[in-house]
């Protein structure tokens, strides 16, 4: 049986309750709100205001990290004048948010595949909580396998916090400066093989990169039922209305906002 | 003292001057929860074509300083699905529902107008020749000619309210008004987007898929103010103002330029509920300013 997640957004001022620069450009927010706290589920995302005068215009929409009680975490890295002005925020100001937003990650119950949690880069960020919520679920160590990758080991993000988790965590960079040198996908496919799993036994959960998850996809190609990737593009409205963050799948335009941000493996155009 | 608020458009009469713009408010349901869709004067759907339509190829969107460019490309399930999967939603709000209707020839537009007078509750058709994101060497909307025929042939195939959506990209809006005007429009909006382009030096690509798009939001407010203005002084039909509104006070200077009503666009997607915050202010305004009926703003800017 699949968890089902459906709850409807809701427009709210919350206060922040603190910020931190955790690696340089990379922050963590976390944001009081119970209403967004209850009804939200990993992978879902926030669409934050975060210009007062106009500018920027446009809400930024920032994936969940983490679902506290009556909180949420986001962990974002500063990329433009919108996560600019947002990284400047303090305990105590406030957010205009809409949350929460699309579709999460489905977790399928009773289901025994392995669970492999492929990061990159800022991809951790929906991936914390998704693992919050696997570690409920699983009993004992090794509850599920992380892959993060990321270009140098300055740029490696929550691995004490999956490891905390009870997350089986490998690490690639890119120059080998921590870990295995290479890409995420690679270690990914040599931990399967070296593991002698079958590919339709494991389902992957990722986010990074358009072109990692698409290299997953070609990696398990369809054999791995279960797979979700969470996926990005620009967006407006964020509600379905502007169709502006439409994205190919191979059954056509999809919202990132609406039918996504998580997509099934076989939705990714790879 | 309550002031008046109720304009009339055509045949149509709407309770308060603020509606939603076409594009920009899906067809209502993706706001729900979000927006007191009830509160709106009248709702333009998303546009809709006789035949389903995938829309342009990704990226749609970018910001850009004080607006956005979109390049969406008239995305719709058609004509039938619309009125089978979206309209019923739309009814249970009571606020009249304006459908946008585009066609790629002059007998599509005639064919869907046709088939939306049969419709009970479609209050009235915008006719959208002005989208800038089709592919077409020209615009209906760009010649006083072509925006005469689809007039007159959207015109005799309703009985409903029609309302045409002129585009600025022309040389003279005044003379495509008046065209749409004889041909038997019984108002305008406008304006729409305005084509643009976003370019990344570093990848010396353009933003958009499709290399171009139209331009919305408040950096488009002052050229819709002066095209509104102009319009105004040519014909005598009435004129729904839209162009980067985004408050109560953006709300008064269209109508001040000669808006009988106004469309709230990009606004929504910033503030879901901005058009009936608008509404709100707008009467806050008129209870400030001793004016008893919205009406007297129509075109009473001081010169």
């Amino acid at each position: 049986m699949m968890k089902q997640y459906k709850s409807m957004p809701k427009q709210v001022i919350a206060k922040v309750i603190s910020q931190k620069e955790v690696k340089r450009g990379c922050f963590r927010m976390k944001i009081e709100s119970p209403i967004i706290a209850r009804s939200a589920s990993p992978g879902q995302f926030l669409h934050i205001l975060c210009g007062d005068s106009g500018y920027p215009l446009l809400r930024r929409p920032i994936s969940i990290h983490r679902i506290g009680k009556k909180d949420i975490e986001i962990l974002y890295s500063v990329i433009g004048k919108g996560t600019k002005i947002l990284s400047g925020k303090r305990s105590g100001d406030t957010l205009d948010i809409i949350g929460p937003l699309g579709n999460g990650f489905k977790v399928f119950k009773g289901s025994r595949s392995v669970k492999m949690l492929v990061a990159g880069g800022m991809g951790v960020a929906p991936l914390l909580g998704l693992a919050d919520e696997l570690s409920r679920g699983a009993k004992g160590k090794n509850k599920f396998i992380v892959v993060l990758g990321a270009r140098t080991h300055n740029h490696i993000l929550c691995e004490g916090d999956f490891k905390r988790l009870g997350g089986d965590v490998h690490i690639a960079t890119e120059d080998g400066s921590k870990g295995r040198r290479g890409s995420a996908t690679d270690l990914a496919r040599d931990i399967v093989h070296s593991k002698k799993y079958k590919w339709r036994d494991v389902c992957i959960y990722t986010a990074g990169p358009i072109n990692m998850v698409k290299a997953l996809a070609r990696l398990v190609e369809g054999c791995s039922i279960e797979s979700q990737a969470s996926l990005e593009e620009r967006m407006a409205c964020g509600l379905g209305a502007c169709l502006g963050c439409a994205i190919e799948t191979q059954s056509g335009y999809k919202r990132v906002c609406k039918d996504g941000p998580v997509f099934n493996f076989c939705e990714v155009v790879a | 003292m309550k002031p008046k608020l109720e304009v009339k458009i055509g045949k149509l009469k709407l309770k308060n001057p603020v509606t939603v713009a076409s594009g920009t408010f899906g067809y209502g349901s993706e706001f729900d929860g979000t927006a007191d869709i009830d509160k709106l004067g009248g709702i333009v759907t998303k546009t809709i074509t006789l035949h389903a339509r995938v829309g342009n190829k990704p990226p749609r969107i970018i910001e850009t300083p004080s607006g956005m460019i979109n390049s969406i490309g008239l995305e719709n399930p058609g004509v039938e699905k619309f009125i089978k999967d979206k309209l019923p939603f739309l009814q249970k709000y009571k606020i009249p529902v304006i459908a946008s209707i585009a066609g790629e020839t002059i007998k599509e537009y005639s064919e869907l107008a046709g088939r939306l007078d049969s419709v009970k509750d479609i209050a009235a058709i915008e006719i959208n020749i002005s989208c800038p994101n089709i592919k077409t060497s020209k615009l209906f909307s760009q010649d006083e000619n072509s925006t005469g025929e689809v007039v007159r042939a959207v015109r005799s195939a309703t009985k409903k309210t029609v309302i045409t959506k002129l585009s600025p990209n022309v040389t003279d809006i005044g003379g495509i008004a008046k065209s749409a005007e004889s041909a038997g429009s019984d108002a305008l909006s406008l304006i729409n987007t305005l084509k643009a382009m976003s370019v990344d030096a570093k990848t010396r690509e353009s933003r958009l898929g499709d290399v171009t798009g139209g331009l919305s939001g408040p950096a488009i407010k002052p050229v819709a103010l002066f095209m509104i203005w102009k319009v105004y002084h040519r014909v005598k039909i009435p004129i729904i103002g839209m162009g980067g509104i985004m408050s109560p006070s953006d709300v008064v200077e269209f109508m001040l330029c000669g808006s009988t009503a106004v469309s709230v666009g990009t606004a929504n997607f910033v503030h879901p509920n901005a058009a009936a915050e608008a509404v709100k202010g707008l009467s806050q305004y008129l209870k400030n300013e001793k004016i008893k009926d919205v009406n007297k703003l129509i075109g009473s800017l001081k010169v």
